[in-house]
Order: C-alpha cells, then sequence, then structure tokens
C-alpha cells in the first residue's frame, strides 16, 4: 500500500466500524430480546434511549442518560450496553468509558414496565475483541485500586466478526456475571448471531446513536435521498443538473423513519437519529464541496444541484472529497459530526 | 417459406401490410393478421411489455410527438417512423398493434406490440421501446421462467411440442481461464428431452425455437401449426399461426412478467411507508463460499449499467450501494449467507429498477429464486 492510499483505508474503514457497530447493537439486542425462535414476552429494546439515573447515582444523580442499548429481556431484568469498536490507544482516556460505566450501573428509571424501574439490570461495556483484553485488566485493576469506580453489575463482553463460511458476530462474557443466569451461561460458553438473521429481522437500520462518519452519511443522501427527490426537483440549465430544495427537518424526519430511530418502535424516551445538527453538518459539506448552496429566501433551507456520479465509487469519491480536509483528525469537540467520531478520542 | 428477393415486392409487401395496419376494427386487424402468409425477409414480431399505468395510455401520450403517429385509433395501431444508417441514411416506417391481454384475464398494464417487418425495422421498435423506460418495462424473463413457458404450452394447446432449436452460452475452459461460448443448436428433440440436455450441460439459454404439431388421437402432423422464437428479452417470433402464437406463448410471457413485476412492486420505503419489503434471491448451491466469488460478485455489481455504486463492504462479505440512474431507485445488495442475495430496497424502489437489477444478477452472476428477505421467504412462485 502506499502512502497516498493507507488514509482512504483508514476512512474505508471508519465506515465500516460504523456499519459493524450498528450491527453488533442489532444483533445483541436481539440476543437479549428473542428466544432464538420468537420475541419474548414483554420485552423491547431501544438504541440511545434516554434513561434517568437515581438520586443514589455515584457520578450524576437524577439526570438523563442515553445508553447506546437498553434491552428489556422481561419485565423483571433487562441489560444497558454501550458499544465501543475502538478505543484511543492512550489509556487514561478509557476512565471515562469506567466512569460512564458507573454512571449506567444504577436502578435506572426509563424501562418499559409500569413506574419504569426494573427489578433487576446489568451494566455492559460492548467492546470488539481487538481491543478488550486490554480494556478488562485495565478495568481489573481499576476496582482494586479505586473500587467505588466500578459497579456491582458491571460485565464486559466482547464481540467479533466471523470471517468464515457464514458470516456471524461473536459475543462471549469476559468480565463479571450477568444476573440472568441463562443469559450468562450462553454469553460465558459464546453466542454466535448470524449477520443473514441480524439483517432479516432489521433490514434497513444503518444509524445508532452516535454520529456517523461523514462519508457514511453523505453516501445515504447522494444515493438514496436525493434521488428519490429528483422528481420534484427543477433541471437547471446552467449547472446541468437538477436543483432540489431541502429543509433539515425533513430530511432528518425521512432518514430517521427509513435507517434511523423511527424505524423502530417509538416512544417519548426514544432516541433519535439521525440527529438534525448531523444533517446540517453534512448539508454544510456539499456547499464546500460546490453540491449545495444556501436557499435564497433565507429559510434555512438549501438547495441541491444533484448530479448522478457515473462514474467510480460513490463512498470512496466522499472519501477522498474529505480528505482534502486538514482539520479532519484534530478536532476534540464531541459536539462536531468527526470524520472518524471512533478513532478520536471522546 | 417464400423469399421477397426484389426492392418493388418489398416495397408492395409492406403496402399491404401498412394497409392492413389501417383497418379501422381491432379484431379485423387480428383476423387478418392470422391469415397472411408472411414473405422472408419479414416476420411476425411480438414484444411484451409492461407499465405501471395502461400500456396504451403511455403510447398514446407518446403519439403524435416526434416520431409516432397513431394510424387507426379504433384498431390501436401505430406507425413508427426514423431514419438509420449515417453514411446511407434509411428511412424505416413501421406499422404495429398494440394488442391487450384481455381475454387472458391480464390487466391493462401489460399489453404486447405486434409488427410484420424486417430485422432493421424491428431494431428500431426495439430501440423505441427502450428510451421509453422506464415508462414502458420489458418483460424480462429468467431461465427458468422461459423452460416454465415452454413446458406449460404443451398442455395448454394440447400440440405436441418440440424444440426445434435454441440460442445458449455455454462454459468452456479456454488458454485464459474459463469462458463463455455462444452457440446455435439444432435439434427434433420433444421438449422435455431438450429441456434435460440444457441442463445436463449447464447451458445458458438466450432463445427457445419451438415448433407446435396438432395431435389428433396420439397422432401428429408432420408439419407444424406454428413455430415460435421466445427470446429471454419477452421477445417472439411468430411463423405459421399468429393466434395459437399470442394466445399461448404471448400470453404466458404476460402472465409470468405481470406476476413477477406485480411482486417486485411497493416496496420502496416511501410507497411502503417505512415498512422494509426486502428481496432475497436465493441458491440451491452456495455460491459464496469462497472470498473469490464474493469478490467476483461485487465486481459484477460494480459494472451494473446506468448505474451509481458504492462499495461499502467487500471481504469477507459483500455490502454493495446501487442507484438506478434510469429513475432513481435504490437498493443495498448484501451477500451475507453463502446461498443468498438479499437486495433492501431504499426509499424509492421501483418494480422497473427491481426487474433490470435481478435480471442483471441472474445473467451476469448466477440465476436463483427469488423470495421475501424474511424467516416466512413467500417465493415467487407460490404469490398470487
Amino acid at each position: 500500500m502506499t502512502t497516498g492510499e493507507e488514509p482512504l483505508k483508514v476512512a474505508h474503514d471508519a465506515v465500516n466500524s460504523y456499519e459493524q457497530t450498528v450491527n453488533a447493537i442489532l444483533s445483541f439486542a436481539a440476543f437479549i430480546v428473542h428466544d432464538g425462535n420468537n420475541k419474548r414476552p414483554d420485552s423491547e429494546f431501544g438504541i440511545g434511549r434516554r434513561m434517568t439515573t437515581s438520586k443514589e447515582n455515584p457520578i450524576a444523580s437524577n439526570i438523563d442518560i442515553t445508553p447506546d442499548i437498553v434491552a428489556q429481556k422481561s419485565g423483571k431484568y433487562g441489560v444497558v450496553a454501550e458499544v465501543k469498536r475502538s478505543l484511543s490507544k492512550n489509556q487514561k482516556t478509557w476512565v471515562k468509558h469506567i466512569r460512564r460505566l458507573r454512571k449506567y450501573d444504577d436502578r435506572l428509571k426509563g424501562w418499559w414496565i409500569e413506574k419504569e424501574r426494573i427489578p433487576h439490570s446489568d451494566t455492559i461495556f460492548l467492546i470488539h475483541q481487538s481491543h478488550e483484553r486490554l480494556f478488562t485488566r485495565f478495568l481489573e485493576a481499576k476496582k482494586e485500586s479505586e473500587p467505588e469506580l466500578v459497579g456491582p453489575n458491571t460485565c464486559v463482553v466482547q464481540f467479533n466478526y466471523s470471517e468464515e463460511r457464514v458470516t456471524y458476530i461473536f459475543f462471549r462474557l469476559e468480565f463479571g456475571n450477568l444476573h440472568d443466569l441463562k443469559l450468562n451461561q450462553r454469553l460465558d460458553e459464546g453466542v454466535s448471531i448470524p449477520l443473514d438473521d441480524v439483517r432479516i429481522s432489521f433490514p434497513i437500520i444503518h444509524f445508532y446513536d452516535a454520529p456517523p462518519p461523514m462519508p457514511w452519511l453523505l453516501l445515504r443522501l447522494w444515493t438514496d435521498l436525493f434521488p428519490a427527490m429528483i422528481e420534484g426537483g427543477e433541471w437547471d440549465e446552467k449547472t446541468q443538473s437538477t436543483k432540489i430544495k431541502v429543509s433539515i427537518p425533513e430530511i432528518t424526519d425521512e432518514l430517521q423513519k427509513a435507517f434511523g430511530s423511527k424505524a423502530l418502535r417509538h416512544d417519548h424516551r426514544s432516541g433519535e437519529f439521525p440527529k438534525k445538527r448531523w444533517v446540517r453538518e453534512a448539508l454544510e459539506r456539499l456547499i464546500k464541496y460546490k453540491f449545495a448552496t444556501p436557499s435564497d429566501s433565507e429559510d434555512g433551507n438549501y438547495i441541491i444541484y444533484y448530479k448522478f456520479f457515473k462514474k467510480g465509487d460513490v463512498l470512496e469519491r466522499f472519501i477522498k472529497l474529505e480528505l482534502g480536509k486538514s482539520d479532519v483528525r484534530q478536532t476534540e469537540d464531541e459536539r462536531q459530526l468527526k470524520m472518524f467520531p471512533d478513532l478520536v478520542d471522546e | 417459406m417464400q423469399r421477397l428477393k426484389t426492392p418493388q415486392e418489398q416495397r408492395e409487401f409492406e403496402s399491404f401490410i401498412n394497409a392492413l395496419f389501417r383497418l379501422d376494427d381491432y379484431d379485423k386487424v387480428n383476423n387478418e393478421i392470422n391469415n397472411i402468409n408472411i414473405p422472408a425477409p419479414y416476420r411476425l414480431r411480438i414484444k411484451v411489455l409492461y407499465s405501471q399505468k395502461p400500456v396504451s395510455d403511455i403510447i398514446n401520450g407518446i403519439a403524435g410527438k416526434g416520431n409516432l403517429e397513431n394510424l387507426k385509433t379504433e384498431s390501436n395501431t401505430y406507425l413508427y417512423k426514423t431514419i438509420i444508417g449515417r453514411d446511407t441514411p434509411e428511412k424505416i416506417r413501421v406499422p404495429f398493434l398494440l394488442a391487450s391481454f384481455r381475454e387472458n384475464d391480464l390487466p391493462e398494464n401489460v399489453q404486447a406490440i405486434i409488427s410484420i417487418c424486417k430485422t432493421n425495422q424491428w431494431n428500431t421498435l426495439r430501440r423505441f421501446s427502450k428510451n421509453t423506460y422506464p415508462r414502458l418495462v420489458p418483460i424480462r424473463l429468467s431461465q427458468v421462467e422461459l423452460i416454465q413457458c415452454a413446458k406449460k404450452l404443451k398442455q395448454m394447446t394440447g400440440h405436441n411440442v418440440n424444440v426445434k432449436a435454441l440460442s445458449a452460452k455455454e462454459a468452456f475452459n479456454g488458454e485464459k481461464g474459463e469462458h463463455l461460448k455462444s452457440l446455435r443448436v439444432w435439434t427434433d428433440e420433444n421438449l422435455e428431452k431438450a429441456l434435460h440436455s440444457i441442463q445436463d450441460r449447464h447451458q445458458i439459454i438466450t432463445s427457445i425455437d419451438i415448433e407446435f404439431f396438432q395431435n389428433i388421437g396420439g397422432h401428429s402432423n408432420v408439419l407444424p401449426r406454428a413455430t415460435c422464437k421466445i427470446r429471454k428479452s419477452g421477445e417472439i417470433e411468430v411463423t405459421g399461426n399468429y393466434k395459437l402464437a399470442f394466445n399461448a406463448v404471448a400470453s404466458q410471457i404476460a402472465k409470468v412478467g405481470e406476476k413477477k413485476l406485480r411482486f417486485f412492486s411497493g416496496r420502496g420505503l416511501r410507497l411502503s411507508q417505512y415498512e422494509a419489503r426486502p428481496l432475497a434471491i436465493n441458491f440451491i448451491q452456495p455460491v459464496f463460499e469462497k472470498v473469490d466469488e464474493v469478490r467476483n460478485f461485487v465486481d459484477i455489481l460494480s459494472k451494473y449499467p446506468r448505474s451509481m455504486h458504492a462499495v461499502v463492504h467487500g471481504n469477507p462479505y459483500a455490502h454493495v450501494k446501487l442507484t438506478d440512474i434510469y429513475d432513481g431507485s435504490s437498493f443495498d445488495v448484501w451477500a451475507i449467507s453463502p446461498a443468498r442475495i438479499a437486495l433492501m430496497p431504499g426509499l424509492k424502489a421501483s418494480e422497473a429498477a427491481f426487474g433490470r437489477l435481478v435480471q442483471y444478477i441472474f445473467d451476469q452472476f448466477k440465476e436463483g429464486h427469488i423470495a421475501e428477505y424474511d424467516y416466512r421467504g413467500r417465493t415467487l412462485e407460490s404469490s398470487s
């Protein structure tokens, strides 16, 4: 690989990583709520669901938190999980993951039952196999040195993709024990969930509640949403493109219905993704790349100058455009959409 | 078959055909087509078309503008005019009848263009049909559908059906690896025997010529009543009894095509109120056991004509995003199971785009069985 190709590969890996995280979230949630044949009675799950900590929470009491996964197996048991496909090499930054887990390891409010509090729950750090061992050692050391930093119901589960004949996602419990003995035993032995099953159950979910790499969002807009809007557009002779007027709330709503939060069961605590600010950022990028302009009427809308890219790979095209940015990997601002969110310290 | 040799004879024949298509009654046109002897190089040709609206609405919407004009509104006949060739331009005028399958209980959104013309004239009609895509969608048949159509003919018509010839592609090992060679095979085998031989040799059929022989008390006539060349592109060339060919062969193609495109319809997320309605192409044997096979599939999808593509993942499983440039339909194509391809429709996914993509995968990769991508796996064949 030449030096020029490496950033391209890194960027492509970031897109893959995001997609694999989505798959891991969906398959782990499915593992909790399905018994292999049917959905369990009273089971539910949410991605980025808004839960509320108790007043006894040692990190932050009575605040709203949004774990990546909240999965209720029954009216008596559920798990909250945070998912990490990759981690920073700087172990000092790992403490904040442990603090977050401690915050989640609580009698949270927001379950799908009356009074919203469940009798038993566990808090799981779902981490890719490549980082799991080091993180678990780090967690064990912290438990020794600062016992109050690790909650009583905290577990670590590793996940990995098989590269065998059938593509599946493998999960195994590496730290702690789950209250639910059956789930505990299965996870302790290791569970393989075929990716095919995950996609049969959730064919169109492409986002979760963390910002995607920018090329991933641009790809979805350019190859899916805007082509479906061409009929309502207006041909522009000067630019030889179709002018499509778009608004951030409308686009966000459609992306959520089609590929995000609203394609799952929705209530007042449900997470919302993709978020408006991600979409705004994507449209600003399109302005930068001269594929869009702000609307003349100052209504906060945008005009897309749409053309089909007939040659080359569209994802690669957006990655290359993004690589033209100089500040891509330096930004530390969590509120900003980063090109490689998983590779940047949170 | 008689052949018209001189330009004068051909002009006279074309004038006669024009007069036929100018008859002022649909049934009269149909009857006269059935009665005439058609000399070479002319052929009776049929092309089955599908549309979201009645096909006649689309054709009438185009007629009067550009190269297409109405010949007789009451007869559903039209004249297509164009000029072909740059060095020696030739004026082409092809009359055609737009025939419905009402008598075969099929809706008006599947109809057929019927013409009596030479090959170069027919090719201009083909181009006209191509240029109206995706408003008019050609019925494309898979090999299985083509064979099923042929099999049903014997039982439908009560005739003995023989395979006269077939055009196919067959794999062979050359110096630079495996290639496909085109072949034309003449035979007089009965249908079942010919189909077995096709399967044994793993041939990919592009067209099949079949002959219908009248059968009375177990005795078969030695002269065929009709000969039909059926192409996978949903086109038929007929020699002999036109009505037999139309009611048996064309209506069968229309039925199979209409059912398939109806199965593909309403799956775009906007139309389905954001309820996912993905499809699967299932294979009897695994097709993605080796990484090379996944790579080959990704490579094929990357070359899908008239599309935008993005390879999200290519190894060990495939996830490719495709957008159809004709109408903006989009699909996420996944190969994550050894014996299955999943096609997830995007916000817009017309039945025409679904059909084009499936046929491309069948032609360029491997033919499989279409079904819902869910745990029940209802198949196209079992759909009503």
